[in-house]
């Protein structure tokens, strides 16, 4: 008798020690799926955070992948067949409002209130409230900030003899970094075809994507903004805040894609079939003195073992135009500088959860895991993650960009940091069904490119096309959405 | 006799072939055609598909890009089905004699069929790339021009003719070779010994006793043609412009990409039409030749 | 036709032949030993003499991402190869019911029946493939071996009927018949009687079948995540932020074109017999 009550005794302790043991680990025996492209860009963080995260909590991290094609029809079907198949996904901020309007994310506010660590106020201003919000709610956490900057070849532009050159042809001194699309085309024209870094190679002036599917829409509304959006009238790029009426036929989109044209005389032989990811190769092998890219290119350039221009590359805010096509008068004005603007392309890859996920509370948990400032200052300073810098203290600190490999962290990170604090900054269209807005300009944009339509015919039936897909997904919710998007308020 | 209790177990040798069929067949079919006569929207409570009746088809017969998609696919498969048949025939005919290495020479020329299209539209986009390919290479070695293969418009067609015609050549000449050993030999004989040249001979007993080859490998040939979309995604993505936009591609960007997919399957849909009209015409004008008499 | 200027002309044209396919896989097997700058600064011809070859991707292929490259090349030969024998024999079974017995289906007939099969081919991928993404979700079958497995075996019947019908309907039933009215069961007809005489063609068959899903690369596209990838997806998906790689696109292809070839020299005795009949 007294043995069995002994050994109870023994078994009761054992037991409760285990069960202390066991709650000490927050999600224990919990499994969370995360859904995103294949590795390394963009699920390499996952891979290197997860084991560590794991251990702190005693959940389990499931990464699923599926091609960069099939990412939106999969989430969105996933989504709305109401299985929650993932957990979290994450995907571009630009089909956030898609999955928040159609109710499928779970709104984080809470969460992010009561996490003492994800230092939600370090986040830059324009993605905490303008990109990861929808409605007034908060439904996803930024991973990476996104936006195009100009780069080019110091060795190129900065060299005094071809800068006299320069002057003595076109008759002006050449501006480093250019300041409008003009200028670009000039020293484009300058640079093209002979070989100005003494490698025995053909050098050429750009190189900059413009293959259907390719990115090169991006292109476009880089080298748009200039033309079309002036800080004090928003809404210049896409439609009419007031009425959802296209703009992008106006006559300073139009101008824009004749540039988009006109310069591919002046572009490293089959830019016209490249995409971005080809472009940032090409730049980074030395071909071209110019480009337009996200932050990968400043990456590739000064990290990757293909580079060839290792610490001669330039980085500048996007070019612009004095000759601006303003809204409010209805004509061309010119300004004596150059408007420029800043343009968040993209707008970044942000996590968000499925609001029928049984583990909402440890899917939060790994995100913040992710995105807090020390880990994420580690996952945009480390090569292939394809994460850019989208808070304050990733710029700050420059150890961790010259143990990345940077040669001027310094120069990279301010254009950067001039491109999404810049007073005319611009957010990419966020709004339902930006997809088939962007595919419908993006298949115009192929055939301008290639000559077989005029830049005027093509955005005019790209407008036609968006006014179709606006009345088809409600005109006055699609106007809302926009209104929303801008930061105006909503009638 | 057979009896019948043989009879009904040798006739459910054909069941599981038809359940599996039908069960992959029928609903998918069904779903297609409900979304080329509807509209798909996605909300809360999941897929829901409304119909609309001829909305999606009266906006494809207005859609030049369509029409352009057609034009395209219409175009490659032509080009590409007759010089695979010309030049899988010339193959199968010239390796039809005993000469040495025969065996070798069948298996080296069955390989680009051996490899996956993927893998094949990123070589010959390797190859043709107009800076850095070996065909560059080559031409400014005999100091000619470089050549935008896959960039300039009116060329970039040709540029996937030239690998669809490199890929699947051996596929016509497996079939026609097949053909070619079924020949009797006793017709080549007697053809012979009447003193029928080479030309005779090929043009009166060969070329008609390969008829049914012919027509099974062009027709295969032709229905897979018409599906063209892995090189194309990789060579060039339908550029320049929309040159080399097949109707395959076409609908996996529409249904796709953007995310529409009423109006994809509506293109998806109209593509199999073509190619049942086609495969129908075809065989009909070709029953007309299965037939041979020997006089 | 046996001059020695015929001989000549007809090496002649092999070999012209052999050096349009020979030379493009030449590109790409040289490339996947090319460092990354050789690739950009091409072109660049002849290992050694115009660039310093490297083994290293293939290094990488075989150790760091030895799990990557595992698993793909494992799920493909896996659901080619079951998909294809499973297609071979079924479609098999169907051909020899079609041709040996009467059928009659309201209005349809043995060739209608074989006419519909046949068609089934005609059925581009792409307006199915989304519809039975939804079935493959609803029962679970995404992304696994056995749902890819039943969609190439559909996606193969109507092939391996076509070619097994054609050989059947050449070979007179007297040899069947003969064990059947000593008792045998169809079955055992079927397969001890009939399979031996049809071997060549069953393996023309299974080839042709497994080429086909070897290399397939829509519906693996969309019905796949990662468990069940495949090597054509693997391929493709070498094409990230930067670009083509095109070294490993090349590695990778150059492996993936192994086994349908090990499998070709293995059988081509049979292959062309097999075909024969298609031909009549």
């Amino acid at each position: 008798m007294r043995r069995i009550a002994a050994f109870g005794v023994l078994a009761l302790l054992v037991v409760g020690c285990a069960v202390a043991l066991a709650q000490t680990r927050r999600f224990e025996g919990v499994t969370i799926t995360v859904f995103t492209q294949p590795p390394p860009y963009i699920a390499k963080p996952v891979l290197m955070f997860a084991p560590d995260w794991e251990r702190l909590t005693g959940a389990k991290v499931k990464l699923i992948t599926a091609p960069w094609g099939e990412l939106y029809p999969k989430m969105y079907s996933s989504f709305a067949l109401g299985q929650a198949l993932f957990d979290i996904v994450i995907a571009p901020a630009a089909w956030l409002p898609d999955f928040a309007e159609a109710g499928f994310l779970a709104p984080l506010d809470e969460l992010i209130g009561a996490d003492p660590y994800i230092a939600w106020g370090d986040i830059l201003p324009v993605y905490r409230d303008r990109i990861v919000s929808w409605a007034g709610k908060i439904y996803a956490v930024p991973m990476d900030g996104d936006c195009h900057i100009f780069y080019y070849r110091k060795d190129a532009l900065e060299n005094p003899e071809y800068q006299a050159r320069f002057k003595a042809k076109y008759g002006y001194d050449l501006p480093v970094p250019p300041r409008t699309w003009k200028q670009v085309r000039d020293i484009a024209e300058f640079f093209h075809g002979w070989d100005w870094d003494g490698d025995g190679i053909i050098n050429y002036g750009v190189v900059e994507p413009r293959r259907y599917a390719g990115q090169a829409d991006w292109c476009f509304f880089s080298r748009a903004v200039g033309y079309v959006a002036l800080p004090d009238q928003p809404g210049g790029l896409f439609f009419d805040p007031e009425t959802m009426v296209p703009r992008i036929n106006s006559p300073g989109h139009v101008k824009a894609l004749e540039d988009y044209v006109d310069i591919i005389k002046f572009g490293v032989p089959g830019m016209l079939l490249m995409d971005s990811g080809e472009v940032r190769s090409v730049f980074a092998s030395g071909l071209a003195a110019m480009a337009i890219d996200w932050g990968d290119i400043g990456v590739i350039s000064d990290v990757g073992e293909e580079s060839r221009v290792r610490g001669k590359v330039g980085y500048a805010v996007l070019p612009g135009s004095t000759e601006v096509w303003d809204f409010a008068q209805g004509k061309w004005v010119t300004l004596a500088e150059p408007n420029q603007a800043g343009y968040l392309a993209f707008g970044g890859w942000v996590a968000a959860i499925d609001r029928n996920s049984r583990n909402i509370a440890a899917a939060y948990d790994f995100i913040s895991y992710l995105s807090r400032p020390e880990n994420s200052y580690i996952s945009v300073t480390t090569s292939e993650t394809g994460f850019n810098p989208y808070r304050a203290s990733h710029f700050e600190k420059l150890a961790g960009w010259i143990g990345f490999g940077f040669v001027n962290p310094a120069a990279y990170l301010g254009a950067i940091r001039d491109t999404i604090d810049h007073p005319n900054v611009q957010v990419d269209l966020r709004i339902p069904g930006a997809a088939r807005y962007f595919e419908a300009l993006d298949a115009q944009l192929a055939l301008v490119a290639a000559g077989q339509k005029t830049a005027k015919a093509a955005l005019d039936e790209v407008a036609k096309i968006w006014e179709q897909i606006t009345d088809e997904l409600g005109r006055d919710k699609q106007l809302k959405a926009y209104r929303l998007s801008l930061g105006l308020p909503v009638p | 006799m057979i009896g019948k209790s043989a009879r009904r177990q040798g006739r459910a040798f054909l069941t599981p072939t038809v359940i599996l069929l039908l069960c992959f067949t029928i609903f998918p079919l069904l779903f297609t055609l409900a979304l080329v006569f509807g509209e798909a929207k996605f909300d809360e409570g999941g897929l829901r598909i409304g119909l609309v009746g001829l909305r999606n088809w009266t906006r494809l017969v207005h859609d030049a890009r369509f029409w352009n998609a057609f034009s395209v696919t219409i175009r490659i498969v032509v080009a590409a089905v007759t010089l695979e048949y010309l030049l899988g025939l010339g193959l199968a005919l010239l390796l039809d004699r005993k000469i040495r290495g025969r065996g070798i020479f069948r298996i080296l020329f069955l390989i680009p069929m051996m490899l996956t299209p993927i893998a094949v539209g990123y070589m010959w986009r390797m190859i043709f790339d107009v800076g850095r390919g070996p065909i560059t290479g080559i031409l400014q070695r005999l100091g000619l021009p470089a050549v935008g293969w896959l960039t300039e418009t009116r060329l970039a067609i040709y540029s996937i003719i030239i690998t669809d015609v490199w890929q699947w050549t051996p596929f016509m000449f497996l079939i026609l070779f097949a053909g070619l050993q079924a020949i009797p030999r006793d017709y080549v004989e007697a053809a012979k010994v009447d003193g029928a040249s080479a030309w005779q001979l090929f043009r009166r007993v060969t070329f008609p006793l390969l008829a049914p080859a012919s027509i099974a490998a062009v027709l295969l040939r032709g229905m897979e043609g018409f599906k063209i979309v892995d090189t194309i995604y990789i060579m060039t993505g339908g550029g320049p412009g929309r040159s080399t936009e097949s109707l395959t591609l076409f609908g996996y960007s529409i249904g796709f990409r953007a995310f529409d997919l009423a109006y994809g399957a509506t293109i998806a849909f109209s593509l199999f039409l073509a190619v049942m009209v086609g495969a129908i015409v075809f065989v009909t004008l070709s029953r007309r030749f299965r037939y041979v008499r020997l006089e | 036709m046996r001059t020695r200027r015929g001989t000549v002309f007809v090496y002649f044209a092999l070999l012209v032949w052999t050096l349009v396919v020979v030379a493009p896989l030449f590109w790409m097997v040289t490339t996947s030993f090319k460092e990354k700058i050789d690739v950009f600064l091409g072109p660049k011809f002849l290992p050694g003499v115009d660039f310093t070859p490297t083994s290293r991707w293939w290094t990488r292929i075989f150790t760091v991402e030895r799990d990557t490259l595992l698993r793909p090349y494992a799920n493909s030969l896996i659901t080619a190869g079951t998909s294809s024998f499973l297609a071979t024999v079924l479609g098999a079974l169907a051909a020899y019911a079609l041709t040996r017995f009467r059928f009659k289906f309201g209005p349809m007939k043995n060739e209608d029946i074989l006419f519909w099969i046949v068609s089934q081919r005609i059925m581009p991928p792409i307006i199915v493939v989304f519809a039975i993404f939804l079935m493959f979700r609803v029962t679970r079958l995404l992304d696994t071996h056995a749902g890819l497995i039943l969609v190439y075996i559909v996606f193969n019947l109507p092939l391996a009927v076509w070619i097994m019908s054609n050989f059947l309907s050449q070979i007179p039933p007297s040899v069947e018949e003969a064990a059947m009215v000593d008792g045998a069961s169809p079955a055992t007809t079927f397969f001890r009687v009939v399979v031996p005489m049809i071997l060549p063609s069953l393996t023309a068959t299974f080839l042709l079948c497994f080429v086909f899903a070897w290399n397939e690369f829509l519906f693996a596209l969309i019905l796949t995540y990662t468990r069940a990838q495949t090597m054509p997806l693997l391929i493709a998906a070498q094409h990230f932020q930067r670009g083509p790689q095109w070294w490993d696109i090349s590695a990778l292809s150059t492996l993936a074109v192994l086994p349908p070839i090990v499998i070709t020299v293995a059988l081509q005795k049979y292959f062309v017999k097999g075909l024969i009949p298609i031909g009549k």
